[in-house]
């Protein structure tokens, strides 16, 4: 299906089963590929890559079916990129990216780095069409700077992390550099040039740190350098000095069940400071859990619950994956905002990964960028 | 080996002589379920002492400190004010201790405040001055100074930190760890580059490390940072999600500092041993088994997190 959009500014990510015949024709360009040496995969696996990708089905792994696909992609004019850019990076790893950038350096168009030492081989080698990959982490117009005054990179590929006046600005000072962005986050919700947890291990533990994070938190009151003079003060019992130092959970439900127990032992002091914890949390948390706080305090029956009734809102579940769907409404409004940039391109990071928009009115939390 | 120690934020310096001393205070405590913060005050200490040969001297654990190591390096929100820094650095010179600034990574919109930092520590040093970087665009500003010494700070020394695998027998594990053991700056390529910009020390964690290019040259000199690993630190704060709608899950221009009164646990991650603090995830390692490779180096520091 034919969305309309602007195809020769995406810069499409491809794995063996992508069907780039098909992007041609819409009108893409531009293109970046993995390739792991077969040997490299038998002795090692994928989750220990030589570029981002931990999964097999994201790489080539076939010199032959590589050359093939650039050749493909050549004939109609279009440019293709390798990745080298891996977070974890050595001696073992910097040989064997090297041997693949020889394999294949006559006939890429670009390179990905994503760590100096390849950035600095490539120098060294002259080769020019150096990209520089998101890891990178260019937070800031100085990291750009000395990237751009070490490596003079054609291209350079943004966080997904950043606010919209952050890449008009970087834009606008290297008009000359291609700046490519991310057009949605593919569920990658940390910072990726400082989020370090292993990927890939599919077969055996299927959660990513972000997702198991995300779906697993209960607050608690931060531990205090000062907690000794708790421990020190003979005027408390030693029951209540090991309750000032234990974990004290701040998760809802452990606060409800504080909350009626002070309810219960007529401890007004305790009650009203559990219920200020938790009447503190944001309404959009407090609305996950409307009908069970609803049905906790009208059971209490005390004045001091009816602001926090007040405050409760029954709304949409609060979901994070929100942000990186692909709503090509939201889609359409961010090229938008890019338009007048010539030197902006839209990173679509689909290597093994399917590029399926789907239509639907714009909605915030349906956006890569906040807007 | 040098002993300094981190001190992440203002209250944990204010409380230095109390987390270093009475300890025993806390052992009928180490048992029940506290913040792993507390054990590991009582635990790093130990071993500290347990393992004092490698500083290559008999002495209190306060003549074996050598400097402070002052800033927080997650989140560009919590850097220390100018006042802060003086009273640090003071105490410092009083104790002839030497003192390094550690900067978190930073985005555009504390590029200048950070840049006022640089010339206020500039000024404030009489002599070199020592600090930490962890992001590229800091070490630019860095590395323009001649009075300034650079550091690779954590964050300049990317890795693959295995949180759940390790838990589970994986046949592919035992094969890939001769990969995830070694590092980027064991590439003499990398240490060259950074030489020839002034930098000659990095930072590393208490992770299995294989260290042996530290006896070669370019050389460098290592800043082992215990016992504390960061995991993952984000521009996206689960903490200031927990507080604000949902734009605040990036404190971009501003935050509130909940993560002052609030950390996160997780659930079902006794196994995994990870938590939050600030805006990063962090698990431990306190078992001090140091190569004789890393210990043996004069110049080469202990960095002991004695509190987050």
């Amino acid at each position: 299906m034919n969305y309309d959009l602007p195809y020769n500014k995406f810069i499409f990510g491809i794995a063996p089963d992508s069907d780039i015949s098909d992007l041609l024709k819409k009108g893409v360009k531009k293109f970046f590929f993995g390739y792991i040496p077969p040997d490299f995969i038998k002795k090692y696996s994928t989750q220990v890559s030589i570029n981002r990708r931990y999964r097999d089905y994201e790489q080539f792994t076939d010199i032959e079916a590589v050359h093939k696909v650039i050749d493909i992609i050549h004939s109609q004019n279009g440019i293709i990129d390798l990745a080298l850019n891996p977070m974890h990076f050595n001696n073992k790893l910097f040989s064997i990216a090297v041997d693949v950038f020889n394999q294949l350096k006559n006939k890429i168009d670009g390179v990905i780095v994503s760590n100096i030492t390849l950035a600095n081989y490539l120098k060294r080698e002259n080769y020019k069409n150096i990209v520089i990959s998101n890891l990178f982490g260019l937070y800031n117009i100085e990291a750009i700077k000395f990237i751009v005054k070490q490596f003079n990179p054609i291209r350079i590929i943004m966080p997904r992390d950043v606010s919209i006046d952050y890449i008009q600005k970087v834009a606008k000072i290297f008009s000359d550099i291609d700046i490519e962005i991310f057009l949605y986050g593919d569920s990658c919700r940390y910072s990726e040039s400082c989020c370090y947890p292993e990927h890939g291990y599919d077969s055996i533990f299927f959660n990513n740190l972000c997702s198991y994070t995300f779906e697993n938190i209960i607050p608690i009151k931060r531990p205090v350098p000062h907690f000794k003079q708790y421990l020190f003060d003979k005027k408390i019992s030693y029951n209540e000095r090991k309750e000032l130092v234990s974990n004290n959970y701040l998760d809802i439900d452990s606060l409800m069940t504080k909350l009626a127990q002070s309810y219960e032992n007529q401890n007004f002091n305790l009650f009203s400071k559990y219920l200020k914890y938790i009447s503190e949390f944001d309404e959009n948390y407090l609305s996950i859990y409307y009908y069970k706080l609803k049905f906790f305090l009208n059971g209490i029956n005390h004045p001091l619950c009816e602001t926090l009734l007040d405050k409760l809102k029954k709304s949409d579940k609060f979901n994070y994956n929100a942000f990186h769907k692909l709503n090509l409404e939201a889609i359409k409004r961010t090229i938008k905002i890019f338009e007048e940039f010539d030197n902006i391109y839209f990173k679509i990071p689909s290597r093994g990964r399917e590029f399926n928009l789907k239509d639907g009115d714009y909605k915030y939390r349906e956006s890569q960028y906040l807007l | 080996m040098k002993l300094y120690l981190k001190l992440n934020n203002f209250d944990i310096y204010r409380n230095i002589e109390s987390l270093l001393y009475k300890n025993t205070v806390i052992v009928p405590f180490l048992n029940q379920e506290i913040p792993v913060e507390y054990k590991i005050v009582f635990e790093s200490l130990q071993q500290i002492k347990n393992n004092k040969f490698i500083f290559f001297q008999h002495s209190t654990l306060k003549s074996l400190i050598k400097g402070i190591y002052f800033g927080n390096d997650s989140c560009e929100h919590l850097m220390p004010n100018f006042r802060e820094i003086v009273e640090v650095y003071n105490f410092c010179r009083i104790h002839k201790w030497n003192f390094v600034f550690v900067f978190p990574p930073i985005s555009e919109n504390q590029i200048t405040n950070a840049k006022e930092i640089i010339l206020f520590l500039e000024d404030l040093i009489e002599k070199e001055v020592e600090i930490v970087a962890n992001d590229y665009g800091i070490l630019n500003l860095l590395i323009s100074s001649k009075k300034i010494k650079p550091i690779l700070g954590i964050h300049l020394i990317k890795r693959i930190k295995p949180v759940f695998v390790e838990h589970i027998d994986c046949k592919s594990l035992s094969s890939q760890k001769e990969l995830l053991n070694h590092i980027e700056i064991e590439v003499d390529i990398l240490r060259e580059f950074y030489k020839k910009n002034g930098i000659s020390r990095f930072s590393i964690e208490n992770i299995d490390t294989d260290l042996s290019f530290i006896k070669s040259s370019p050389y460098f000199y290592a800043d082992f940072y215990y016992p504390y690993i960061r995991i993952s630190t984000s521009r996206v704060c689960n903490i200031a999600g927990l507080f604000n709608d949902k734009r605040n899950f990036f404190p971009d221009k501003k935050c509130i500092k909940y993560c002052k009164k609030i950390g996160i646990e997780f659930k079902n991650s006794i196994a995994f041993k990870i938590f939050q603090r600030y805006n990063t995830i962090f698990t431990t390692n306190f078992n001090l088994n140091l190569p004789k490779e890393l210990y043996a180096k004069k110049r080469n520091r202990l960095i002991w997190e004695i509190f987050l």
